[in-house]
């Protein structure tokens, strides 16, 4: 998606004036990367499918809002779309509350080249085994990047909480991955169910 | 976003790994329909654009009115020109009209003179030019002259006056004299009124009945 500032803000603008013409360009453009953004956060492609929609609808209406100042077009349609995918599941998140004093745990570097060897959909498929509160935060802390401040806000947790769950993430892909059973965490580092 | 993002090209390229689900096209049928139920606002604009005149248009519309506009102003100027123009000319033919013995007896000073009921060609009766003498040319012309100013009034030479006489006044007591037709018509309606009134009044009565 090699698109010129100028390209982007006519676009834009045009989208802006609800041009059909320019909405469909935008839609097409960023279908397939946003369909995947979708496909990552719901394993059900037709909960993707209208996870999509929605967000499309969401930057149709809101489009005046962005600021191409702030960062790309790209960007922040992406954001749109992790956003609009968890809340079509927000039921299904249910969150185990931790202490917000909890340190964050010390992970293993993994390099480049031993990610590079995985297939993606290997990837989701062993994410998606894990509950669905720990690979959301995984998923938008690792692949999309927020910060666990962004996550608290965006899932209504703690910051804690958010921690908490990104490492057991790593732990259970670790043993997934590497044949190896996880080690049991200790009770205080696992935090009160509620 | 998180400063100390490790992985993002790698993740990003992993994530195109996967293979596209859908159909673009078909599912932007989908999003027009949700588009024109939440957005309708396109087809309202489209509208607006067709009722615009383009701007070559407004530029012929413009040049067009302003020379009828022209065109008008002109003409009027001219119609009000020749009107001036041609008056003189009215009075020469006026002036051509009457009969030679006038015309030689009126000074020419007045002619320069603006036209008047009382400076208007006057009623001269015909007579024989071959017979008269200039005393009883200038005699009749003081004649004339000397008249009350509404004998002066121009009439056709060809126009015949007829005396009218005044009609008796009557009192509207007074039953002796002339009979007044104008009542007598009116008596005349009235009674062919009764006539026809029997008629409605039983038509009505009729109606009542029922």
């Amino acid at each position: 998606m090699n698109f010129t500032k100028k390209q982007t803000q006519k676009l834009v603008k045009a989208c802006i004036n609800n041009d059909r013409g320019a909405q469909e360009a935008l839609y097409k453009l960023y279908y397939a990367e946003m369909m995947q953004v979708c496909l990552s956060y719901l394993a059900d492609e037709e909960l993707a499918g209208e996870a999509f929609n929605t967000g499309f609808l969401t930057v149709f209406e809101s489009i005046q809002n962005f600021d191409a100042a702030r960062g790309g077009l790209g960007a922040w349609i992406r954001k749109i779309m992790v956003y609009s995918s968890i809340d079509l599941y927000r039921s299904e998140l249910k969150f185990e509350k931790v202490s917000d004093d909890l340190p964050e745990l010390e992970t293993e570097f993994m390099p480049p080249s031993v990610l590079g060897k995985l297939y993606y959909e290997d990837i989701l498929q062993h994410i998606r085994t894990l509950p669905y509160a720990t690979q959301t935060v995984f998923m938008l802390s690792v692949l999309d990047g927020f910060s666990h401040r962004e996550i608290s806000e965006q899932l209504n947790i703690s910051e804690g909480t958010s921690r908490w769950h990104l490492s057991e993430a790593k732990k259970q892909l670790r043993s997934l991955l590497t044949g190896k059973p996880a080690a049991a965490l200790p009770t205080e580092r696992r935090g009160e169910r509620k | 976003m998180k400063k100390t993002f490790s992985y993002p090209e790698l993740w990003r390229e992993k994530q195109r790994e996967l293979p596209p689900k859908g159909n673009p096209h078909t599912e932007w049928l989908k999003m027009r329909a949700v588009l024109d139920q939440r957005m309708p606002a396109a087809g309202i604009v489209k509208k607006t654009n067709r009722l615009k005149l383009p701007k070559w248009g407004l530029k012929v519309l413009v040049g067009v009115s302003a020379a009828a506009a022209l065109y008008m102003a002109g003409r009027l100027y001219l119609a009000k020109t020749h009107h001036e123009a041609a008056k003189p000319i009215e009075l020469q033919h006026r002036r051509d009209s009457l009969p030679s013995p006038v015309k030689s007896i009126i000074p020419a000073a007045n002619t320069a003179a603006p036209v008047t009921p009382a400076a208007a060609p006057l009623l001269v009766p015909p007579m024989k030019p071959d017979n008269d003498t200039s005393m009883q040319h200038k005699a009749r012309a003081n004649q004339s002259v000397n008249r009350p100013p509404a004998l002066n009034t121009p009439v056709h030479r060809d126009s015949v006056i007829v005396p009218v006489e005044a009609a008796p006044l009557k009192l509207p007591g007074d039953s002796t004299g002339t009979v007044d037709l104008k009542k007598k018509d009116i008596q005349k309606d009235t009674s062919s009124n009764n006539k026809k009134n029997p008629k409605k009044k039983r038509r009505s009565k009729v109606s009542v009945f029922f």
